[in-house]
């Protein structure tokens, strides 16, 4: 596959991931070996290039969202701080897993900033979600585990419904 | 009263009047939450612009309060499907037979599809109109004066580009490196896209409406008339997008030949399935 500015696919989605996870972004061009001005051209390149990728094989899409939820690879091998030991550790089973997502799902219809709830409530940031929701969701394939996940849904959306409130308008319209 | 989803009047006039009782409860139960969606999108706007100032034009919060007031919006069309399925359709299927009340569902049904049309085009015309706020503030920054750190003559930077980038001084030949204020450099991912849609709105419109024509026909059997005049609206639609695009950011000038290449690509993909 093609470069960018020296900056190979693998070393752009790794570094996004990476400044996600909350690596400043002067770590990430030293990892990357370029200055701030070639890095902000190309992953605005390879941003695009990527959508037209996609348009030709959507394989592309989960090569790139492998690489997101796992970016111990390339130049960021060795780099950085996210690992998925942490990420396992902090969402260590399917229950945590189905909590934090309902948690998430319910809080965003009433405008709660998602990046600060994973932050200030699981101690976990995007990348680490990422690779949470990719293990987890890995256990739903091909219709797999349904029973489980019923369970927890009428498990945790009564619980963070009860939390924030339906607060939906609709709710005041009655037949 | 708007009654968007009661288009066509059925005749209740040979049904019983506990029948025709629980049309007029329902009729009213739809005319309240599309009067609801209507005070919704009436206010939206405001409440996001005004959002945006009170948070200092912090992007992120303002999207929060534009989502949760979607959220809203798509509450209703939620309650539409719950009530018909756990209220509505008991009493009718206890007083009469199905077909007699298909039209009631198509009613319900009726105004989900044009509340979701109305937020898609709300949405495009609500995110351009902050998205343009946001650009008018963020580019004063732009304005700032940029110097040689060499030399310290002033430097010329390109007003369009919201990234960092290399700026060479004419006077000493040193190569600097121009770092756009924060409120600049969220311009590329926040503002330029949607000001772009809105300003391509109506040719958006005019592609959907010409796809809508080819819904109309047998899938894979629209006429060769049909399948062109959408293709030309599809390109006039994206060609206009992307150049709105470049008036704002000529950073997007670099794309512009593959991301039409993207878009005839795709054309291509849906005929061929289609066809098929």
């Amino acid at each position: 596959m093609k470069v960018i500015n020296g900056i190979s696919f693998e070393d752009w989605a790794a570094a996004s991931a990476n400044l996600v996870a909350g690596m400043p972004v002067e770590e990430v061009c030293k990892v990357l070996g370029v200055e701030q001005p070639v890095w902000e051209e190309t992953a605005n390149k390879w941003g695009n290039e990527l959508g037209n990728l996609m348009a030709e094989d959507m394989n592309y899409a989960t090569l790139y969202s492998n690489i997101f939820t796992n970016p111990k690879v390339g130049k960021f091998a060795n780099a950085g701080s996210v690992n998925t030991e942490d990420a396992m550790t902090k969402v260590p089973d399917y229950d945590t897993f189905s909590k934090i997502f309902w948690h998430q799902a319910i809080a965003a219809k009433h405008g709660v900033d998602l990046v600060s709830l994973l932050k200030d409530e699981y101690n976990l940031n995007l990348t680490e979600w990422s690779m949470a929701s990719s293990h987890y969701s890995n256990m739903h394939k091909d219709g797999q585990n349904y029973d489980l996940h019923t369970q927890a849904e009428e498990k945790w959306v009564p619980h963070f419904e009860k939390i924030y409130g339906t607060s939906n308008l609709a709710d005041d319209v009655e037949f | 009263m708007f009654s968007i989803f009661n288009k066509k009047k059925s005749s209740n006039t040979e049904k019983s009047a506990e029948f025709n009782a629980l049309v007029e409860r329902w009729d009213v139960f739809l005319t309240k939450i599309e009067t609801l969606f209507q005070e919704l999108i009436l206010q939206a706007e405001e409440t996001v612009l005004e959002s945006l100032e009170e948070t200092n034009f912090d992007p992120i919060p303002t999207q929060r309060v534009w989502m949760s007031i979607k959220q809203q919006i798509l509450g209703l069309t939620e309650k539409i499907d719950k009530t018909w399925d756990e209220k509505v359709k008991p009493e009718f299927a206890s007083i009469a037979k199905s077909h007699e009340y298909t039209d009631q569902f198509v009613k319900g049904d009726n105004l989900s599809l044009y509340i979701l049309n109305e937020l898609d085009k709300h949405e495009v015309l609500i995110e351009g109109k902050v998205a343009h706020k946001f650009y008018d503030y963020a580019m004063k920054f732009q304005n700032q004066n940029f110097n040689c750190t060499q030399c310290g003559a002033k430097l010329e930077i390109e007003k369009d580009i919201f990234i960092s980038h290399y700026v060479a001084c004419h006077y000493c030949g040193t190569t600097n490196t121009f770092l756009p204020n924060t409120k600049v450099a969220q311009i590329q991912w926040f503002a330029v896209d949607k000001i772009a849609k809105r300003n391509a709105l109506e040719l958006q419109e005019a592609m959907q409406n010409s796809y809508l024509k080819i819904q109309e026909y047998r899938l894979g059997e629209a006429p060769a008339e049909a399948i062109n005049d959408y293709e030309n609206k599809y390109l006039n639609y994206w060609k206009t997008y992307l150049n709105e695009r470049i008036i704002l950011s000529s950073l997007c000038k670099d794309t512009y030949d593959d991301d039409i290449k993207r878009r005839i690509l795709e054309f291509n993909n849906w005929k061929k399935t289609y066809k098929n």
